[in-house]
């Protein structure tokens, strides 16, 4: 088992390979993060959300803590020999080794160099440290601030070229014990260690409980991983190698894929010294702690990245008409519109209409005056009336929305939240729904405004002015006809001699004067009333179309905003992610 | 408790608990299901697999069930028994994924029928050497003494999945169970978990103390002695044996196991011994049923509440729905928009609501001048009445489908319901016609109430001369305002209205009547409503009960556990 040429191959090649995480990558990749956390606060499951901020705490707590430490755990099942191959590696009896089952109940660390690793061992809440000088006497941490066991001093023998300076190896509790503690803790260490070295043996190494719910499971992190076979001299050396391919096999349906497997054995010494090229390639390295913060925010990403869609639905596709519709209906565009054509056809009749009878009609109420929306009216007049002072409160005296017309605001903008957030997960669709679905006083309040401000009467047209000169010529004319066949009367009843009235034909100039006015007026003010028809209907269509304006940009403003706004949350939360689970960050 | 009295009357009963047991379902997702799913087939399995069997004959062999981790060395100790190779040993892991049952030939009977584990198919006339997944290989032996056999069951706690489901189906139908274990591995969770399982229901269980060094032996064995008086254990026998070089042929030296062996071939031997071990574990299995029944008992009323709770919503989102409609039906919001515009039209202009209040004579004989000669048409009005109702009734209905499956998703068990029924989030296609068609029946109803109420009096001739219509359309729109819940500012126009519909149809019917019939025609609407919301329902009810257990579930294993309990 003495393969140090290859161990050292192996681990030149580990080195260029961990060289893709970097202090900056794991900074970009927290940020990232982070950003996407704020874009989809609220929308994102809380699992997640909770694994990305402990990730993005540990990088930024991981990263302040100075000193090049790589902190290596040695981790497997009860009786596997983690002690003595940390023993075997530290070169102390520094943990504690037995046969009574579970051994270890609290983490030891061995700290390599001179630089102090207290800070980090404080994070790691390990207390017993055991330092390995370089001198063979070798130094226990004076005062270790968890009330440390003082370990024994014990000596270093580091192999010639080893370089092991700044390494941190943990002995941790086993995890499949009955002591349910020893799990918790260990669970607790290999979220914050840098390196995982499983340690197993020919009789544990397919356990469920080591695959399944450790290498499996922590596979994912793309941490720097070490399978140890240890008691190796408790097997043939034929049987010891069909162990480490069927191990082999099983960490590849693990998902740890060209895993190497050193074979050792901690009764006799073997593979040890491989295991310590190893390690010594990976804090050579000195980046498996980024490495490991950069994997652990990768998966956090990861993770959260299931909790969006891959796309949103684009709101450019989407068909409005009938949100528009029903808040035209809401707004009360069908009476608005109606008082709009009967105001013209009345404007219409009192400018074009028989001057003498146009009074009758003065009587009658406007409609949009009804409704106070006549302001186009009190500008033209200069006056201010009593609707632009409602219009200045902003306030027509439209009847409000029937529950009817509401209901049919609250279906289409659900139609409109239910086609904006399908395919999105339910949190998602959830916000998106509630961006889609303001209180219905809002939007009342903001429809109201539209109508008010929205311009309901078009410039005077010019066949009013000409109608309504001819009307007043045709009138002069009768009143003519009229005084003269009066005065004709009146010259008759006196007996003054008859003067000659022009004549065309039969009939004299005042009774064509009169009859023909008469005639004439008439037919003006049908022409007028079938011109006033056709033009209200023409403004009836326009007003439609400025009003449904109105209304759509509400839809747009309120309604369509607000969930494009949430879709845009979506889309950059996702973007974030994606940047924080790329491979390379840069 | 002494098997044996009524042993006919006991298997019949346990018979039936076992058919219950076969029937109950767990369909809703809700906390505890799982558990709940897998405590049934486990309790099926043990049924099938060994009470129910040893309960039929109870002078069969004692089938010890060598169980243990991976790596143990069950296989090696079951061959160095055996005397020959009938299990692969071997130091990949897992070894051996197919049982092997070795019996004494004179037993062969006993284990060649479906009498144990019928699930599993029998695979007789191999040594070993080959291995069928799902199969019990058989094999007969000289070596073992009659009345005993052995099982060497798979692992418990390898990656192999199947394994591990097998080898706990397994020790479920052991009379006696040879657990095991080995120096680095008796601390282990996993089978402390099956041992305390095995301690709670009583069965009979020898332990294994394999692969020892032999420096640690006195240490690990005095631990785990003291790890099994803890967990209740105190009387299962320990059998050690020293990590050792095996054999050539891969068998414990005979040194090692004669402790393990000399015990088993007197417990053969001994009919009174065996017939204890065997009713220990029969009497604890049975001790369990009457628990583990409960539990599935206490399971299905979980299911049942999940299931009212999942109603209720139903039930309570429509209540409301209806609430709304009545509420919008009879706060006069309804006369609002577009309804008001035609009604005003219909009675004259805007100007003429203005002098309403000008007295009632003089609005009675415009009113009157109004209608008088040919009735202004009706359609506009009707038409946004019409309208109006109908979105009433379609929104709410939607509204409250929608609600509902909302509410669904956020309880146990109700996402499953939403996800199997997709078609209940859209509304089915002909709602809205069903909805139209509703209200022009109502139409039809208001119209018959006017020609009734006209018929014997002599308001007929008042009546034609509005038209049926006229006064139908007239009477809606009093069916919408009666309650006169408007306030302040609305009172002038919408509240302006109903008064005026009122008086005209007080001038018709007087005003006793107008008010029956005001009340007739909502209640009609109202009932209406309600039948289409019921039909609704319906389909909603029906998909949670498409994931409701059957009636009496809960029941019916309580029964069959009470009745295996009075037999014993």
């Amino acid at each position: 088992m003495n393969r140090p040429r290859k161990g050292a191959r192996a681990a030149s090649k580990e080195a260029a390979a961990v060289g893709s995480a970097s202090a900056e990558s794991v900074r970009a990749r927290s940020e990232s993060l982070i950003s996407a956390l704020e874009s989809g606060a609220g929308c994102l499951p809380t699992r997640g959300v909770n694994r990305a901020e402990v990730a993005i705490m540990k990088a930024a707590v991981r990263t302040s803590i100075v000193g090049g430490h790589t902190v290596v755990a040695l981790a497997g099942a009860t009786g596997s020999g983690k002690s003595s191959l940390f023993n075997d590696l530290v070169g102390a009896n520094v943990a504690a080794i037995g046969a009574r089952r579970p051994t270890t109940s609290t983490p030891v660390a061995a700290i390599w160099g001179s630089e102090s690793a207290s800070a980090l061992l404080d994070w790691l809440k390990v207390g017993a440290r055991h330092l390995v000088g370089e001198d063979p006497s070798g130094q226990t941490s004076p005062a270790s601030p968890a009330g440390a066991g003082v370990a024994p001093a014990g000596s270093s023998s580091p192999g010639p070229g080893l370089e092991l300076d700044g390494l941190v190896l943990l002995d941790l509790p086993d995890f499949d014990s009955l002591e349910e503690a020893h799990r918790v803790e260990a669970d607790r260490l290999l979220d914050l260690v840098d390196v995982f070295v499983w340690v197993t043996d020919p009789q544990k190494y397919a356990d469920a409980r080591l695959h399944e719910e450790y290498i499996a499971r922590l596979s994912a992190h793309d941490a720097v991983t070490i399978v140890v076979l240890n008691q190796a001299d408790r097997l043939t050396p034929e049987a010891i190698s069909a162990c480490r391919r069927d191990l082999v096999r099983l960490l590849g349906v693990d998902g740890v894929n060209g895993a190497k497997v050193l074979v050792t054995s901690a009764a006799d010494g073997s593979g040890v010294i491989d295991l310590r090229h190893r390690i010594s390639s990976v804090v050579a390295g000195q980046n498996a702690a980024m490495r490991r913060l950069d994997s652990d925010l990768r998966s956090a990403a990861t993770v959260l990245r299931s909790g969006v869609a891959s796309s949103e639905p684009s709101l450019d596709e989407l068909d409005n008409a009938d949100l528009v519709d029903a808040l035209g209906r809401a707004a009360g565009i069908p009476v608005i519109v109606d008082a709009v054509e009967k105001d013209y056809r009345r404007e219409a009749g009192a400018r074009t209409g028989w001057p003498l009878t146009r009074w009758v009609r003065a009587l009658r109420p406007a409609p949009l005056k009804l409704l106070r929306l006549n302001q186009g009216a009190a500008a033209r007049s200069g006056k201010i009336t009593e609707s632009d002072v409602r219009s200045v409160l902003g306030r027509s005296s439209l009847p409000s929305a029937s529950p009817a017309a509401r209901s049919a605001v609250e279906l289409a903008t659900r139609e409109l939240g239910d086609r904006a957030g399908r395919g999105l997960p339910q949190l998602w669709t959830d916000a998106v729904t509630n961006a889609a679905t303001p209180p219905d006083e809002d939007l009342a309040d903001v429809l109201d405004q539209a109508v008010v401000s929205t311009p309901l009467r078009a410039r005077n047209p010019l066949w009013w002015a000409i109608l309504g000169a001819l009307q007043w010529i045709f009138a002069a004319a009768v009143v003519a006809g009229f005084v003269w066949l009066l005065l004709l009367m009146v010259l008759g009843w006196l007996q003054v001699s008859a003067i000659d009235t022009p004549r065309i034909g039969r009939l004299s100039y005042p009774f064509l004067l009169l009859a023909g006015g008469l005639v004439a007026g008439f037919l003006l003010s049908q022409l007028s009333r079938v011109l006033g028809r056709v033009g209200g209907r023409r403004l009836k269509v326009i007003v439609q179309d400025r009003l449904r304006e109105s209304v759509a940009l509400v839809a747009r403003e309120h309604l369509v905003a607000p969930v494009q706004h949430v879709l845009d949350r979506h889309r950059a939360t996702r973007e974030q992610l994606e940047v924080a689970r790329a491979r390379n960050v840069a | 408790m002494r098997v044996g009295d009524n042993d006919a009357a006991l298997l019949s009963a346990v018979e039936q608990l076992r058919n219950d047991v076969e029937v109950a379902s767990f369909p809703l997702e809700i906390p505890g299901v799982v558990a709940a799913r897998s405590l049934r087939s486990a309790l099926l399995k043990e049924l099938d697999d060994y009470v129910i069997p040893r309960l039929s004959t109870l002078d069969a062999p004692l089938l010890a069930v060598l169980g243990g981790s991976t790596g143990s060395g069950k296989s090696t100790l079951v061959n160095s028994l055996v005397g020959k190779v009938v299990s692969r040993s071997g130091v990949l892991r897992p070894t051996t994924r197919s049982p092997v049952l070795v019996h004494h030939h004179e037993d062969e009977r006993w284990f060649t029928g479906t009498r144990v584990l019928p699930r599993l198919a029998r695979m007789t006339g191999t040594d070993g050497a080959r291995e069928d997944e799902g199969a019990v290989a058989l094999v007969s032996s000289d070596t073992l003494p009659a009345g005993l056999a052995l099982l060497d069951a798979p692992d418990i706690d390898s990656v192999v999945a199947s394994n591990r489901e097998l080898a706990r189906q397994l020790l479920s139908a052991a009379d006696l169970w040879l657990f095991v274990t080995t120096a680095a591995r008796y601390a282990d969770a996993v089978p402390w978990d099956l041992l305390r399982g095995a301690s709670e229901r009583g069965t009979s269980v020898a332990i294994v103390l394999n692969r020892v060094p032999p420096e640690a032996m006195d240490e690990v064995r005095s631990h785990l002695a003291s790890m099994l008086r803890e967990r209740g254990l105190a009387s299962a026998p320990i059998f050690t044996a020293m990590e050792t070089t095996l054999t050539i042929d891969g068998r414990l030296s005979e040194r090692e196991i004669a402790r393990l062996r000399s015990w088993l071939s007197a417990l053969a031997r001994d009919a009174k011994a065996r017939s204890i071990v065997v009713r220990r574990t029969l009497t604890g299995a049975l001790n369990s049923l009457n628990e583990r029944a409960l539990m599935l008992s206490d399971a299905t009323v979980a299911q049942d509440a999940a299931a009212a709770a999942l109603h209720a919503e139903v039930v309570a989102t429509y209540l409301a729905a209806m609430q709304a409609v009545e509420q919008g039906m009879t706060d006069g919001t309804l006369l609002r928009g577009e309804v008001l515009a035609r009604w005003q039209e219909f009675v004259g202009t805007g100007e003429f609501l203005r002098q309403v209040e000008a007295g009632i004579s003089r609005l009675r004989d415009r009113i009157t001048a109004v209608f008088k000669g040919s009735p202004p048409p009706t359609s506009d009005l009707d038409e946004a009445l019409q309208t109006g109702v109908a979105e009433l009734l379609t929104a709410q209905s939607r509204a409250a489908s929608a609600g509902v499956l909302r509410r669904w998703r956020q309880l146990p068990g109700g996402p499953e319901v939403v996800a199997a029924h997709p078609d209940l989030a859209t509304p089915a296609r002909d709602s809205r016609s069903r909805v139209e068609r509703l209200v022009r029946d109502w139409q039809g109803d208001v119209l018959e109430l006017v020609r009734a109420e006209g018929r014997d009096r002599r308001t007929t001739a008042r009546v034609l001369s509005f038209g049926v219509n006229g006064v139908g359309v007239v009477l809606m729109l009093l069916v919408f305002s009666q309650t006169g819940g408007i306030t302040g500012g609305e009172v002038g126009i919408a509240g302006g209205s109903a008064v005026l519909a009122q008086r005209i149809l007080e001038a018709i019917f007087g005003d006793q009547a107008v008010r029956d019939l005001a009340t007739k025609a909502r209640r009609q609407l109202l009932a209406r409503a309600e039948e289409l919301y019921a039909g609704e329902q319906a389909s909603l009810h029906a998909a949670v009960a498409s994931f409701e257990v059957g009636a009496g579930q809960g029941d019916r294993l309580m029964a069959a556990a009470g009745a295996v309990e009075v037999v014993r």
